[in-house]
């Protein structure tokens, strides 16, 4: 049987695959909404730290021989750290003004890359996979790593989900990015909040990059992809709506994983953006934003 | 005043002798040093090809190193130094054009090389044409111009000066054959470009060694998720694997995805990036009994220009990676500064014609061994580089050169 002229099965196939890679690009959706929402700052440099988040792994798995096990901890240690130096010496110095913080982020993002073509070299380089084998589930293959991928991702988000509902940090974080005037006069200190904020953020970038560095070649240049779907996501689905990147990012990933094989990639670059036009022109909070 | 008398001679003496002194000083000047040949480039050294597109610029250079420290190009009673412009191609027709027109109109080069992409290369050439600026290839996806546009007897002003992928098949389906007596069915994974004359010449090949291909997978060129496509390729249940103009990431990429899938089974790369680049991308636990049309100089039996163009980029560039694409590159160079020599001319009509000419097998000196420009009967011109080229075979992390052979065409 085919659909658009290609073998439903392939259809199928591809459309899971998509959706698999979705759930790592919601990870680093959610970490770029969490910042935006506490910081209200657009931090270019976030698709860097997914970026470096690979490289970490790669230099503990390949270089030093750690399994990819031991290797994911360090990735989010390295994360952190990152997290942590952006905060507290490029953007909290900038006391929220927002034309200064994008020039300072963008200015970070292109050191960052420049440090890891200097560190790493412009060739790609490749992580083993730590899963290098298929199931097959329906008739269909699908590749360990995603599924672990998947899993992980759904993990933490989980994990995230239940941290902002659920702790006292977590519910201080949620109103900071309500209301900030009205956090601060309940006795949120936003800087704490910032810190939070940029470490959690990180974190969850770099996991993102490990995990994507372990079933795709890794270059310098891949952070700037990985920052376009992270706002594709958080504009389609709604700033600061955690449901609404969850939804985002499973249509990014129906689309990245579909359109490549309907209508060749070129149209399936574009097509991402040409659904959040129609979007913002109809519903300009996202799917579910609020006005 | 009689002072006075011999201050005013002695001015007018200065000023009668000084044009004579500069122009004698001039003329000096130009006949004890070099003068300079402008050669424009235009390579993708930004996007997702830039580490080949630099590599490329890389190659360039050190052969106008080469050549330069022997004192430049013998052009009668001059010397010609060579001096490249690098420019960014981006891959796209339209910084591609732009490019070519700094280059031929601003800095008034001879001569240009580039692009990767063909769609580029037409752009270049629409500039240089008018020109009279010869257009040196650096790749071509369609050779037979099914869908593209090439070299061919309408466009005399354009030389291709390495061989066409597709002049690797019947060399590598049968060292396929030959090494795998176990391998009886291909499946061909090609590009989604037309290319339906190259599919046929394929599938001739493989059956030529005894192979059967049993089916043809097409891929878009842009696309970065192969784990699909690998899956519809395993369906025919292949013994072996034949990939055709993949980018570097691509072909890495396939390889990887159907080694997950547990293909265990050889596969052919042709047209796609260096034995380095597809071992970085795929990983060395993926990276066996593949093989690629690309030469390695890091193989200690490699021809020695080959190690020695290796040597120079190492001295030049101490703190970036050897590629093995700056092979290609010096090669051009070294190709054309023949010609230009040969014809004792830099006017691009009269190397042109020279390179054309120069037919007889051994006519040109290549790192890859002796070439000469061919493929009247194929292309109704003489305009491709023909010279022998390797089977590069990666096993895990070792890569060796197993074989050579010399295309044929006609």
């Amino acid at each position: 049987m085919e659909i658009f002229g290609i073998p439903a099965a392939s259809l199928v196939q591809s459309f899971i695959n998509g959706l698999a890679l979705g759930w790592i690009y919601i990870l680093i959706a959610m970490g770029l909404s969490l910042v935006f929402g506490t910081m209200r700052i657009l931090q270019f440099a976030h698709g860097e730290v997914y970026m470096l988040g690979a490289y970490a792994v790669y230099d503990f798995v390949v270089l030093h021989g750690l399994s990819f096990l031991a290797a994911m901890p360090l990735c989010m240690a390295t994360g952190l750290i990152l997290g942590l130096i952006l905060e507290r010496f490029f953007f909290r110095p900038l006391g929220g003004e927002f034309l200064p913080t994008i020039m300072i982020a963008l200015g970070v993002m292109i050191v960052l890359q420049a440090m890891a073509t200097v560190g790493f070299g412009v060739t790609p380089k490749s992580i083993p996979s730590f899963a290098p084998h298929a199931v097959e589930v329906l008739g269909l293959r699908l590749g360990s790593d995603r599924l672990i991928a998947v899993a992980v991702s759904i993990a933490l988000i989980l994990l995230l989900y239940l941290f902002l509902k659920r702790t006292k940090l977590g519910l201080a974080l949620t109103a900071a990015a309500q209301h900030r005037e009205a956090s601060l006069l309940m006795g949120i200190n936003p800087t704490h909040m910032s810190v939070a904020a940029m470490a959690i953020g990180s974190v969850m970038a770099s996991v993102a990059g490990g995990l994507m560095g372990s079933i795709f070649p890794i270059n310098p240049v891949m952070g700037g992809t990985a920052l376009m779907k992270g706002l594709i996501i958080i504009i389609l689905g709604g700033m600061g709506s955690l449901p609404g990147v969850v939804v985002g990012g499973l249509i990014l990933g129906f689309i990245d994983g579909v359109a490549p094989v309907v209508s060749g990639a070129a149209t399936a670059a574009i097509a991402p953006l040409f659904i959040v036009t129609i979007i913002l022109v109809l519903r300009p909070q996202g799917l579910f934003g609020h006005e | 005043m009689r002072d006075k008398r011999l201050w005013m001679v002695s001015v007018a003496v200065f000023l009668l002798f000084l044009p004579a002194v500069v122009l004698l000083g001039n003329h000096c000047a130009n006949a004890a040093g070099p003068k300079e040949l402008k050669i424009g480039t235009i390579m993708p050294i930004s996007g997702p090809l830039g580490a080949i597109g630099l590599a490329w610029d890389r190659g360039f250079d050190l052969c106008a190193d080469m050549i330069n420290e022997q004192g430049g190009l013998k052009v009668g009673a001059d010397r010609y130094r060579i001096e490249f412009i690098h420019e960014d191609g981006k891959m796209s027709p339209e910084a591609s054009a732009a490019a070519a027109n700094k280059l031929v109109h601003q800095d008034k080069v001879k001569f240009v090389m580039g692009e990767i992409m063909t769609p580029a290369s037409q752009a270049i050439y629409e500039v240089t044409k008018p020109a009279g600026v010869l257009h040196i290839l650096t790749y071509t996806q369609d050779p037979y111009r099914e869908d593209m546009w090439a070299i061919g007897a309408d466009t005399p002003d354009i030389v291709l000066l390495m061989p066409t992928t597709n002049l690797a098949y019947r060399a590598f389906f049968e060292y396929l054959a030959k090494t795998y007596p176990n391998v009886k069915t291909v499946v061909h994974a090609e590009s989604n470009y037309p290319l339906v004359r190259i599919i046929e010449e394929a599938k001739r090949a493989a059956q030529a060694a005894g192979l059967q291909v049993v089916g043809v997978e097409r891929y878009d060129f842009g696309w970065s998720d192969f784990y699909s496509f690998a899956t519809a390729i395993l369906k025919h249940k292949p013994d072996a694997i034949s990939m055709e103009h993949c980018g570097p990431d691509q072909a890495a990429l396939m390889i990887k995805a159907a080694r997950e899938q547990g293909f265990k089974g050889p596969i052919m790369s042709l047209g796609s990036a260096s034995a380095v680049f597809i071992l970085a991308g795929a990983g060395a636990e993926n990276s066996h009994d593949i093989m690629a049309d690309q030469a390695y100089a890091g193989d200690p039996d490699a021809p020695a220009a080959m190690k020695d163009v290796k040597k120079r980029w190492e001295a030049k560039y101490p703190k970036e990676p050897w590629v093995d694409d700056a092979l290609m590159p010096w090669d051009e160079v070294w190709v054309l500064a023949q010609a230009i020599e040969k014809a004792n001319s830099i006017d691009p009509k009269q190397v042109v014609k020279v390179l054309q000419s120069m037919t007889k097998p051994g006519s040109l000196k290549t790192t890859f061994g002796p070439g000469y420009m061919g493929g009247l009967k194929t292309y109704g011109v003489n305009g491709l580089l023909v010279r022998p080229a390797p089977i590069t075979v990666i096993q895990g992390e070792k890569i060796k050169m197993v074989k050579w052979f010399t295309p044929v065409v006609p």
